[in-house]
C-alpha cells in the first residue's frame, strides 16, 4: 500500500510527528497511529495500514472503537489503555480486511516534557508472511508428531560440543519419560537394558570418528521397568571440516513386533518339538511294527519254501495259514499308523462327517444322557491343514469330555459363520477353574495348550469358557480358507 | 547227529514265533524264546543253548548290550546279532559288543543256516583251543 499521509484534524501534520512518519514510510509492511489520552487518532501512516480509513478524514480524530470491527476492538482499546497507563503492549493479531493477514501491534506510551503520558503509539507491521511461514512450520511440526506417533518413532539428538541431548516428543513417550525431564546423556544411558547398554555405547562411540549410518536394535528399560525393543537407525553429521559434530537418530518402538516374532518362534519350536515327535513315533511305528511284521512274513515265506522244496505239501498249508495270518496283521497295523498320519475319515468323508462320528462316539462312550450334534458346512471345501486342526480340536475336546467332564449333556456344533468356521463343543459337567488351566493341563493332559496353539498356528482362535460344577464350553474359530 | 540248540531273542511276538517254527523244521533245536535283553541272558544262563540269535532292539535291555552281558558271563556261547536294519555301522557295534556274526532279518534260510552252523562252530574251536 501506498503512504499517505494523513491529516490531524484536518490541519497540517505536527513537526513533532514527523519523525514518526518518517520511520513509518520508510519502513516496509509497517504503518505508527499516533492516539491522544482520549484514544482518538492524531495521526496514522505508513507504507500499508490495517485499515486505509485510519488515514482518511473518516479516520482522524476518531477512535479505534469507531475503525475497527468490534471483535477487535475490545483488545486493541484495552492496549492502548494500557499504553496511556504507562505499560508497553505487543499484540500479534489477525487483520481484518484480507483474510490471511497478519498483524504485530506494539503499543508504547508517549510521554510529554514533564514525563506525563500525553499519548499514545501503536506501530503495526504487517507480518502476514511470516505468520504464515510459522503456521506452517507448526503445521509440519504436527505433523511430523503424528507420523512419528502413528509409527512409533521417535528421534534424538545428541550435540557433541555441549554433550546435550534432545528427544522429540514421541521419543518421551515410547521411553515411558515425562516431557519436563531435562535430558542428559547419563540419563538416556540408564535407559538402556544394561545387557544391551555396553553394545549401544560402543557403536554410539564409534560414530564419532565414523559417521555412516547404521541400524541396530536394543532394547531400553522404561522407568515404570517395562521393556521395549528399539529398531534404532543413527549417523554422525559432520561440520564442513568434516568433523562429527552432532549425532541423530530415530528409535522405533518394535516391542510389539518382537513379541510377534518371539511367539512365533516359540511356537515354531514346539511344531518342530511336535514334528520330531511324530517321526520319532513314527520312525518306532516302522520300525518296531512294520519291519518286523514283514520280516516275519518273509521267514513264513522261507518257511514254506523249505517245504514245498522238501516235497512237503500238506504241512506248507499250515504255514500258510499263519502267514495270512500275519498279512492281515501287518494291515491293521499300517492302517493305525497311516491314520494316526492324517485321519482317513477326513479324506474319506470331509471335516463335518468326521466330527459327528466322534461325537456320536464319545456319547456312547462316556454314556450320555444327550448329545446335540449340529454339524454343517454347507459342503463348504475347507484347507486340509485347517481340517486337520478343527479336527484334531474336536478329538482332544471330546476325549475331555469322555475322560474328565463326567457330564451328562453333550453340545457339538461344526457352522459356518460368515467368513468363519466355527467348531464348539459345550458340556454340562464339572467343569474347572480356567485360571488353573495351566496347571490343570499339565495335571491332567487336557491338551488346552495344544488345542490353542494348534489354532495359533493357522491364524485361528481358542476361546474356553469354563468353572467349578458349571461345565466347559470350547470354540475354535477360523477364518474360512477355501481349499485351492 | 544232536541238533543244535538255538535260543531267539526277539520282542516281536509274530516274528519269533515264525523264526521259532522255522528254525525247527530246518534241523535246529530251539529251546528259548525271549522276549527282551534281560530274558535272554536269564534263559542263556538257564538252558546253555548252542547259539543265541539276538535281535538289535528290544525293550528293558537292548541286544547290544545282552550281547556284551552273555560275553563276560559265558564267553563261549556265540552270538548271532539278528537285525531288520543291514547297515555297516550297526554290524559294527554288534562285533564289537561280542557278537560273532550280524544277520539282517532279510537274508535267506540257507544263509541263517549257515551262520548258525558256523558260530556253533567257530565256538567249538575257540573253547577247543583254551
Amino acid at each position: 500500500m501506498s503512504a499517505e499521509t494523513a491529516r490531524t484534524n484536518g490541519a497540517a501534520p505536527v513537526l513533532a510527528d514527523d519523525p514518526y512518519r518518517a520511520v513509518a514510510e520508510h519502513l516496509p509492511d509497517a504503518a505508527v497511529v499516533l492516539f491522544d489520552r482520549d484514544l482518538r487518532i492524531r495521526l496514522a501512516t505508513g507504507t500499508t495500514l490495517p485499515d486505509p480509513a485510519w488515514c482518511s478524514d473518516h479516520g482522524v480524530g476518531r477512535t479505534v472503537v469507531d475503525l475497527v470491527p468490534a471483535e477487535q476492538a475490545d483488545v486493541l482499546m484495552a492496549s492502548y489503555r494500557a499504553a496511556l497507563a504507562g505499560k508497553r503492549q505487543h499484540l500479534e493479531r489477525p487483520g481484518w480486511r484480507d483474510p490471511g493477514q497478519y498483524w504485530s501491534v506494539d503499543v508504547v506510551p508517549l510521554r510529554g516534557k514533564g514525563g506525563e503520558v500525553s499519548g499514545g503509539l501503536a506501530f503495526w507491521r504487517d507480518i502476514t508472511k511470516r505468520h504464515r511461514a510459522e503456521e506452517a512450520l507448526r503445521q509440519h511440526r504436527r505433523q511430523l508428531q503424528e507420523a512419528q506417533r502413528l509409527a512409533r518413532v521417535g528421534s534424538w539428538e545428541w550435540d557433541l560440543a555441549t554433550d546435550r541431548v534432545s528427544w522429540s516428543a514421541e521419543l518421551y513417550r515410547i521411553l515411558g519419560v515425562d516431557l519436563d525431564v531435562v535430558l542428559t546423556r547419563e540419563i538416556t544411558r540408564e535407559l538402556i537394558h544394561p545387557d544391551d547398554r555396553a553394545m549401544r555405547e560402543q557403536l554410539l562411540a564409534g560414530v564419532v570418528s565414523d559417521p555412516s549410518p547404521f541400524q541396530t536394535e536394543f532394547r531400553a528399560v522404561r522407568p515404570d521397568g517395562t521393556v521395549v525393543w528399539m529398531l534404532a537407525h543413527t549417523q554422525g553429521i559432520c561440520d564442513q571440516a568434516g568433523r562429527v559434530v552432532r549425532v541423530v537418530g530415530t528409535n522405533q518402538d518394535i516391542t510389539q513386533a518382537k513379541r510377534a516374532e518371539q511367539e512365533r518362534q516359540r511356537l515354531l519350536g514346539r511344531l518342530y518339538a511336535a514334528l520330531d515327535g511324530q517321526y520319532q513315533r513314527l520312525a518306532a511305528d516302522l520300525h518296531d511294527g512294520h519291519l518286523q511284521g514283514l520280516a516275519a512274513i518273509g521267514l513264513r515265506l522261507d518257511h514254506a519254501a523249505v517245504r514245498l522244496d522238501r516235497g512237503e505239501a500238506g504241512p506248507v498249508r499250515g504255514v500258510l495259514g499263519r502267514l495270512r495270518q500275519q498279512v492281515r496283521d501287518e494291515l491293521a497295523a499300517l492302517r493305525r499308523t497311516v491314520a494316526a498320519l492324517r485321519p482317513l475319515v477326513l479324506d474319506q468323508r470331509g471335516l463335518a462327517a468326521a466330527v459327528g462320528e466322534l461325537a456320536a462316539a464319545t456319547r456312547r462312550r462316556a454314556g450320555l444322557d444327550a448329545c446335540d450334534i449340529t454339524v454343517d458346512l454347507d459342503g463348504l471345501p475347507l484347507d486340509p491343514m485347517v481340517e486337520t486342526a478343527l479336527f484334531r480340536v474336536a478329538q482332544q475336546a471330546l476325549a475331555n469330555v469322555e475322560q474328565h467332564a463326567n457330564a451328562r449333556h453333550l453340545r457339538v456344533a461344526l457352522y459356518r459363520d460368515g467368513s468363519q468356521v466355527v467348531l464348539v463343543v459345550e458340556d454340562d459337567g464339572c467343569g474347572f477353574e480356567p485360571t488353573h488351566t495351566q496347571a490343570v493341563a499339565d495335571t491332567h493332559g487336557f491338551g488346552l495348550t495344544c488345542m490353542r496353539e494348534r489354532l495359533q498356528a493357522i491364524g485361528g482362535q481358542f476361546t474356553l469358557r469354563s468353572a467349578p460344577g458349571a461345565g466347559t464350553r470350547i470354540q475354535a474359530q477360523v477364518a474360512v480358507q477355501v481349499a485351492p | 547227529m544232536r541238533r543244535v540248540r538255538v535260543l531267539v531273542a526277539d520282542d516281536h511276538q509274530a516274528l519269533r514265533e515264525a523264526l521259532v517254527d522255522l528254525l525247527n523244521d530246518v534241523g535246529f533245536e530251539v529251546v528259548g524264546a525271549a522276549v527282551d535283553g534281560v530274558d535272554a541272558v536269564a534263559l542263556a544262563k538257564e538252558l546253555g543253548p548252542d547259539v543265541v540269535l539276538m535281535d538289535l532292539s528290544m525293550p528293558v535291555l537292548n541286544g547290544l548290550d545282552a550281547t556284551r552281558l552273555l560275553r563276560e558271563a559265558l564267553p563261549d556261547m556265540p552270538v548271532v546279532v539278528f537285525s531288520a536294519f543291514d547297515s555297516a555301522a550297526l554290524k559294527r557295534q554288534a562285533l564289537d559288543a561280542g557278537a560273532v556274526a550280524y544277520l539282517a532279518k532279510d537274508c535267506t534260510t540257507q544263509r541263517l543256516r549257515a551262520t548258525l552252523d558256523g558260530a556253533v562252530t567257530l565256538a567249538a574251536g575257540r573253547a577247543g583251543q583254551r
